[in-house]
């Protein structure tokens, strides 16, 4: 139906002279450019006040740049302000707050000396500290506002001018972990590129020879990373083949079996395990390390080493005590997943199986749990990264894993190691252990990296392939 | 019921699903009969100052005050960071697509959840030198460059590490245990974002309302039990987390006390977890004698942050039904 047929009237367009219609386009458009030119000014104000506000935070050189840009970022919002009012006769309020803020801002800024303490806290802070994120503050909502400007003031402009708001926190915070993993990255490449203080070896070797025991003559001992990096891997392993039957049968536990209460009851208990701290772990090997020494599951709890002369020496924690506490914290992230997967599967297979006379057990070990796999496996991959960089359940019952790599040796791994280097109450250990402490950091965080991207491409590749079902 | 007992899964399961109750009933059990000492004496537990046999030997004092408000100052300053950090990268990676960015940052968030504390750890340095060293100082101006925060009082091992793991601020512990629990608390608020069901939000749209007024009055309030879960886990992990206060702020190698002002993140007030842990000592701690005291105070610190922990976690529920019983009148 056409506006004719609905008897809207014909709108007789009047005929416009040829120069009048260019000198009204003209005029147009010089409105537009005198509405959007401060705008632009703005937008580029803000974008100089960030720049600067990061620059601030790492340097303190640029400090003298702070008041004119504060300047220029008061300057171009009042000239903003005034082109709207010349347009609409009415002032924009959030600008004239933006204003006042950086009026605030620029007195605030101006008034304080390059370092000031604050009294009643014991520190004395630069300049700079407080005109950072004076800076960054200001220019966010700023760029707000001159991109809304910019963008012709309309709805869908007020939707897009909002992105720097959500944009730039991320954009920081991926700054910040690309910040510390790039120190990390240099600072370990540098002490593996360096020759090894003892024997002059490259220091990438130290992966692939044993550390020795600092307390013997200086010719003999040497760091070594290689028990390490097996005992890591050990720990995760030993941690998963604990954690993995325990904790699937406790997410199935929740999803199929227990009732209400009792899946209830499972449910609260594991996700308290996941809660509390990791502290009330390291206190639990501990305890099981002292309460051992004395029985007859002493070598096996606290670790054996049998020396020279053949006598059994017990050690303070070993890699099945450990991995049984770690163990604890991995548990309830398998059991979710799983509790995930058996949830997922579909009501027709369920139903299916039941109708074709299957019993709930052929139902839970044939189509439940295999439908569950993927979970419970990226869970495990998960399970292992963790387990690889625990520190807190080796607090106390880790060594420097000198005496090999078993289940029943004394533990160690990459991110012990890390820890000893610093915090060893032995300071030959710690001597010892210092010159590679990025570099085993380094590698931990690569084999971190290495599980958990395996871990995200299972969970991709079977988010896809069961689409269709 | 005697035949679904009779069939090997079931019963399996069962058996394996009461480990995790057991386990944990043994964990309480021990750190509570373990602590019982310590809380033989309540007013020296709870007193102000924390003076441990490491500082010296005579006039030795247990008063957990300072470790506890350390705790909450710590976990203040991580949420105070990880909840904006978060909710913006969750925003950033389902409501407000950014080409290329918003499909990297779910791998992104995903890969930096699998690394381990104790590399955060190593930011400590990192952000010193850069940020809280040319800053702030606490004794003082004696050039550009500034000594780093309370550098002059005792530290760990001050004359061998002037640049590695300065014992610092409660600021600087916490932000790290921030960068560590933003990754956590991600794809939590992501999840409860996707949640929202998008017949409201279409509806929102289709009555003329704008995306981002739609997120305000509808996506998050419709999310926050989500975000009130995730940022319930964030508190949890920064709660409990021992490894980057311990390399950051220190135990109690130094005097404890409560700071004045309160709020005062300059100073160095370690938590529960790394008191507790410096208390029992090193690799293979719990020497006796001396020691036997100090061993109790650092159950009792588990066993509090346990409380805290719990305390936690029920608020949380009583808050999850109040805002599920404002969206599901």
């Amino acid at each position: 139906m056409t506006a004719a047929e609905i008897g809207v009237p014909h709108v007789v367009q009047a005929p416009v002279r040829p120069r009048a219609a260019t000198r009204a386009k003209r005029s147009t458009r010089t409105s537009q450019a005198i509405r959007l030119a401060p705008a632009v000014l703005l937008l580029c104000a803000a974008v100089l006040a960030f720049g600067l506000g990061v620059a601030c935070s790492l340097s303190v050189m640029l400090e003298w740049l702070t008041l004119p840009v504060l300047g220029a970022l008061a300057i171009c919002s009042l000239l903003l302000i005034s082109a709207i009012f010349g347009e609409t006769r009415r002032l924009d309020a959030p600008l004239i707050c933006l204003l006042g803020a950086c009026l605030v801002g620029t007195a605030i800024l101006g008034g304080l000396p390059t370092y000031f303490g604050v009294p009643g806290l014991k520190a004395i802070f630069s300049h700079s500290a407080v005109s950072a994120p004076v800076l960054l503050i200001l220019a966010v909502p700023c760029a707000c506002a001159a991109l809304y400007h910019l963008l012709g003031g309309t709805p869908r402009a007020d939707d897009l001018s909002r992105y720097p708001l959500v944009l730039v926190p991320v954009l920081l915070t991926l700054a910040a972990y690309l910040a510390v993993g790039l120190y990390l990255v240099e600072s370990g490449v540098q002490q593996l590129a360096q020759p090894d203080p003892v024997d002059g070896s490259p220091g990438w070797t130290v992966f692939f020879h044993e550390f020795v025991n600092p307390n013997l003559p200086p010719y003999v001992r040497r760091a070594g990373l290689q028990n390490q990096v097996i005992g890591t891997g050990l720990l995760a392993l030993l941690t998963m083949l604990i954690a993995l039957p325990i904790g699937v049968a406790s997410g199935v536990f929740v999803a199929e079996i227990g009732g209400d209460r009792f899946a209830r009851l499972v449910q609260v208990a594991t996700s308290a395990l996941r809660g509390m701290s990791v502290f009330l772990l390291a206190l639990l090997a501990t305890t099981l390390v002292k309460a051992a020494v004395g029985t007859p599951l002493a070598p096996f709890i606290d670790g054996y080493w049998i020396d020279v002369n053949g006598n059994l020496r017990l050690m303070h924690g070993s890699y099945l005590t450990a991995a049984l506490v770690t163990a604890l914290l991995i548990v309830p992230v398998v059991a979710r997943a799983t509790e995930e997967g058996c949830r997922s599967l579909p009501r027709g297979i369920r139903e299916g199986s039941a109708a074709l006379g299957a019993t709930t057990d052929y139902t839970l070990v044939h189509l439940t749990l295999p439908w569950a796999i993927p979970n419970i496996l990226t869970a495990a991959l998960l399970g292992c990264a963790e387990a690889a960089g625990c520190v807190a359940t080796l607090f106390f019952i880790a060594g420097t894993g000198e005496t090999g790599v078993g289940p029943f040796n004394e533990v160690t791994s990459l991110a012990f190691s890390v820890f000893a280097a610093q915090f060893s109450p032995d300071k030959p250990v710690r001597d010892l252990n210092r010159p590679y402490q990025y570099a085993a950091a380094l590698a931990l965080l690569l084999i971190a990296l290495a599980l958990t991207a395996a871990a995200l491409l299972i969970k991709r590749r079977y988010a896809t392939r069961y689409r269709g079902a | 019921m005697m035949r679904r007992l009779a069939a090997w899964p079931t019963v399996v399961a069962t058996c394996l699903a009461m480990l995790p109750l057991l386990a944990l009933g043994a964990i309480i059990l021990s750190t509570l009969l373990r602590s019982l000492d310590a809380f033989a004496r309540p007013a020296e537990l709870f007193g102000p100052d924390l003076i441990s046999p490491f500082v010296r030997t005579q006039g030795v004092q247990y008063g957990l005050q300072g470790p506890v408000w350390g705790s909450l100052l710590v976990t203040f300053v991580a949420i105070a960071l990880a909840l904006p950090g978060s909710l913006a990268m969750a925003l950033v990676a389902t409501e407000m697509r950014v080409p290329l960015l918003s499909d990297a940052l779910s791998a992104i968030v995903g890969a930096l959840a699998g690394i381990p504390p104790v590399i955060y750890a190593f930011g400590a340095i990192f952000l010193v030198q850069t940020f809280m060293a040319p800053k702030f100082a606490a004794d003082g101006v004696s050039d550009i460059r500034l000594k780093a925060v309370l550098q002059g009082r005792p530290t760990f091992i001050p004359t061998e590490l002037p640049q590695q793991f300065p014992n610092n601020s409660t600021l600087l512990g916490g932000v790290l245990l921030g960068l560590l629990i933003i990754p956590l608390m991600t794809p939590l608020i992501d999840d409860a974002l996707h949640a929202v069901p998008p017949e409201l939000k279409q509806a929102s749209l289709a009555l003329g309302a704008g995306y981002w007024y739609t997120l305000l009055r509808i996506s998050l309030p419709w999310a926050l039990p989500g975000i009130a879960a995730a940022t319930t886990l964030g508190m949890l992990v920064a709660l409990g987390e021992v490894v980057i206060p311990y390399f950051v702020i220190g135990g109690a190698l130094n005097p404890i006390h409560v700071t004045s002002p309160l709020w005062d993140v300059f100073d160095r007030t370690p938590p529960l977890t790394s008191t507790g842990a410096s208390l029992v000592g090193g690799v293979g701690g719990e020497e006796e004698g001396i020691r036997a005291q100090a061993i109790a105070v650092s159950y009792a610190t588990a066993l509090l942050l346990l409380a805290f922990a719990i305390g936690i976690m029920g608020f949380e529920q009583l808050l999850q039904r109040r805002l599920r019983a404002r969206l599901h009148p």
